[in-house]
């Protein structure tokens, strides 16, 4: 199953970086949600939103070099953000084919405490390891953060290029969450999921997501989504 | 042969035309099943006389040959629903995540009930476990044991079975319609094994048997509906049954169903039909009432549960020890009826289903109507068999001689029964119309290539032939001829039916898993960067690390 996940997933999970000038910085991963090449991610890494590009990569069954050696970095604009609940919603520049699965956005309802979800990032991004790595994960918790914010805790270290990186249910391989951090209880309950200085991740076992929703709502109210999800 | 093209151009010129000669026709599909059934009628009505022996000879053929294999293919299919309905694409929704179901839940399971109610609910209420108790394959005629026989073989014939086989047919449709953007009929739901072909001749001969099987299915409710009329008339009035009377009720009705066509009366149907489930409810209710309450009550929890204790040994029998020809006439009658009925439950099942997940699908298909159909056959069912068990009887032997008296013959058991009689009769009547009214509008969306808002004309063509085909039935050998005709349709359809599980699972696991994201790189246009070869490895924080080396790889390509 998880196989099935990380295969599905993987071709829209993309680096998000910044072009700056003659070199690109990477920033977190952002996934690909609409086949107009509307993409979500973290608010936080979007802050600036000069020069932000997103790095697609290709995928084989076969072992994957470390370094991806001529990368491609197209433009995206930030349409919308949320910056209380941490989401961005981006969009490719440039005219170009995407295709989309019909059925890979969920709702955090369906998802349980206990349940399997599974996270996907460029981990080692900011190392330059341009692999797209997958961690399995139960559902830790379900909690409202101090500004009221939908969180799904679970329990796989997060390591910082996970930044915006989808969180799946394993059960029917959709969408809940937007990997957001380590979960790290100061840091969380003073800034409420806002900042630009993020500590550095302390050595709780804990990632936290935003709810899918938040981001749907964004989408919605672009007018890519017919509806809300089942909010 | 492109026969989207085709339609398109068909709609195209369609559009230039006004009035009544705009055509949307898919034209394999609607000449060839016209042809068949045209042909059938013809050939009924030159051949009169022979038709009758040739009726039961292939009835006798397709039942005692085929019998295992219906049977065999209305279990697959129920333990496949149950299996989705457990399944891991159980929280699939039709119309994609975030679809609204367009009605509330009450509503939606008022609108299932009403698709189970049906003509054959009237006909069969009471004359089939009359039947059972009398001619009983498994128990002695007459005793206990077979009054309990045969509210178990009703109860297997009305069931899970026919509802889970709706539940194929309807979410299979709905499931690609919705969710896959296919037009709104039978050969889509072949895409996962055919991919394109489903638009050529495979998928026309597919849309084909599902036009013939429909017709079929519909013209034998419709024949049984007119006898039902007809006996009422006669219980009523005194008008005599014969085919020739039966036959202008048929010309009545069908003017009847295709005038609400031609005036558009959709909204005027929809309330004649609710209307019509609340009368056939006072009826239910009346008859629980009045008759044999306490009888009633008992017999429906103690049928559910001798319908479950026996449900794997009756659901598979196949009169094989007993070596008789019993199971021929009716359980293998009822499932390739009901599989010829399918398209038509199924589709309106469809329609009415945008926005459910599978796991409310299937629970609100096959458990909330099978639920009312015990409800209504205990009901009508055991107020006879009290009557013949410790009442007055006379039930049996009307029966006997005809099986649409009986319903009238137990409403004569009870006070107000011209009152009741006229009501059933209305009840049968409105049934016809709402059927045949419905019946030639999915024949006509899959005849029009998944059109699901064909021109009116075409709608009236199939009206009327529905009411040919039914009179045709009637004249060539009655009953007899109406059974064969749905075992014989339902055969060939039977095999699409199973063909249509591992599509549907296909296409479930191709929706949910298979699919991924793509982006058509080679249309990138934009610089590339080139890794700068570092051996420090930084420990956090963001870092500069692609290069911009404008490598040209375009122009290169060039």
């Amino acid at each position: 199953m998880l196989q099935i996940i990380s295969h599905k997933f993987r071709s829209g999970c993309m680096m998000l970086g910044r072009d700056l000038g003659d070199s690109v910085a990477f920033l977190g991963t952002a996934f690909l949600v609409h086949g107009q090449g509307y993409l979500l991610t973290a608010a936080h890494l979007t802050e600036n939103e000069t020069g932000l590009v997103i790095i697609p990569s290709t995928f084989s069954e076969e072992f994957a070099p470390l370094i991806l050696d001529r990368v491609a970095a197209m433009a995206v604009n930030v349409i919308s953000r949320d910056v209380q609940r941490d989401i961005a919603l981006l969009k490719i520049e440039q005219e170009i084919d995407i295709g989309v699965p019909d059925d890979f956005l969920g709702s955090t309802e369906a998802v349980r405490p206990g349940a399997s979800v599974m996270s996907l990032g460029y981990s080692f991004g900011h190392h330059q390891i341009h692999a797209l790595l997958g961690y399995n994960a139960v559902v830790s918790a379900k909690i409202l953060s101090s500004n009221e914010s939908r969180l799904i805790l679970f329990d796989s270290a997060f390591h910082e290029g996970d930044r915006g990186g989808p969180l799946v249910h394993v059960a029917d391989s959709h969408i809940v969450g937007i990997v957001t951090g380590r979960f790290e209880p100061s840091t969380i309950s003073q800034q409420a999921g806002v900042s630009t200085e993020r500590l550095e991740p302390r050595e709780t076992n804990v990632s936290y997501a935003v709810a899918i929703e938040y981001g749907l709502e964004l989408m919605a109210s672009e007018g890519i989504m017919q509806t809300a999800g089942t909010m | 042969m492109a026969s989207g093209n085709e339609n398109n151009n068909m709609e195209q010129n369609g559009e230039e035309h006004s009035g009544w000669l705009k055509l949307d026709i898919h034209p394999w599909v609607f000449f060839i099943s016209a042809g068949l059934i045209l042909l059938f009628v013809i050939l009924t009505l030159v051949f009169e006389s022979h038709m009758d022996n040739l009726f039961t000879t292939i009835q006798d053929g397709v039942s005692y040959y085929g019998g295992w294999f219906f049977v065999a293919t209305m279990n697959i299919i129920l333990i496949f629903i149950i299996s989705m309905l457990l399944g891991r694409f159980s929280n699939i929704r039709l119309g994609g995540e975030g679809a609204v179901p367009e009605f509330s839940t009450l509503g939606w399971y008022a609108m299932l009930f009403s698709a189970g109610m049906g003509i054959g609910l009237l006909f069969y209420g009471v004359a089939e476990p009359m039947f059972h108790y009398i001619a009983s394959p498994l128990a002695e005629p007459g005793t206990v044991e077979a009054a309990r026989t045969a509210m178990d073989f009703t109860f297997l014939h009305w069931g899970l079975h026919p509802w889970a086989l709706y539940s194929l047919v309807g979410l299979s449709l709905a499931f690609f319609a919705f969710n896959r953007n296919l037009p709104l009929s039978i050969r889509s739901v072949f895409y996962p094994i055919f991919g394109e072909r489903i638009y050529g001749t495979i998928g026309n001969v597919i849309d084909i048997m599902a036009t013939v099987a429909t017709m079929f299915g519909v013209a034998t409710s419709l024949g049984l509906g007119v006898q039902q009329v007809n006996a009422g008339l006669d219980h009523l009035l005194g008008i005599p049954q014969t085919p020739m009377v039966q036959l202008v009720l048929i010309a009545l009705i069908t003017a009847a169903a295709t005038w609400s066509v031609v005036r558009g009366l959709e909204g005027g149907i929809k309330l004649l039909s609710q209307l019509n489930i609340v009368v056939a409810g006072s009826l239910l209710l009346f008859v629980l009432l009045v008759g044999p309450t306490l009888f009633i009550l008992n017999a429906l929890v103690e049928n559910i549960g001798y319908y479950i204790q026996n449900f794997p040994a009756l659901s598979t029998w196949n009169e094989t020890y007993e070596n008789t020809e019993w199971q021929n006439g009716w359980t293998v009658f009822y499932w390739g009826w009901w599989i010829s009925w399918s398209p038509f439950v199924g589709m309106f099942i469809a329609r009415v289903s945008y926005g459910r997940t599978v796991r409310e699908f299937i629970k609100g298909v096959l458990f909330i109507p099978t639920l009312v159909t015990f409800i209504w056959m205990t009901t009508f069912g055991n107020s006879a068999l009290n009557i013949e068990m410790f009442g007055a009887g006379g039930i049996a032997k009307a029966v006997q001689e005809n099986i649409p008296v009986s319903l009238f013959v137990l409403l004569g058991n009870y006070p107000l029964d011209t009152i009741t009689a006229t009501l059933a009769v209305a009840v049968v009547i409105t049934f016809f119309v709402t059927s045949s009214d419905s019946g030639s509008l999915v024949i006509d969306i899959i005849t029009a290539g998944g059109n699901p808002e064909p021109p009116v004309i075409q709608r009236i063509f199939w009206a009327i032939m529905e009411g040919l085909v039914a009179a045709a039935l009637l004249v060539g050998g009655g009953l007899v001829a109406l059974q064969t005709a749905a075992i014989t349709t339902g055969l060939p359809f039977a095999i699409i039916l199973l063909g249509m599980c591992y599509a549907l699972h296909r296409g479930m696991a191709d929706y949910r898993e298979a699919q991924t994201f793509s982006v058509a790189l080679d249309q990138y246009e934009g610089r590339e960067y080139k890794t700068r070869a570092t051996r420090t490895m930084p420990t956090f924080g963001r870092r500069t690390f692609w290069i911009n080396t404008d490598l040209g790889r375009r122009d290169r390509k060039k």
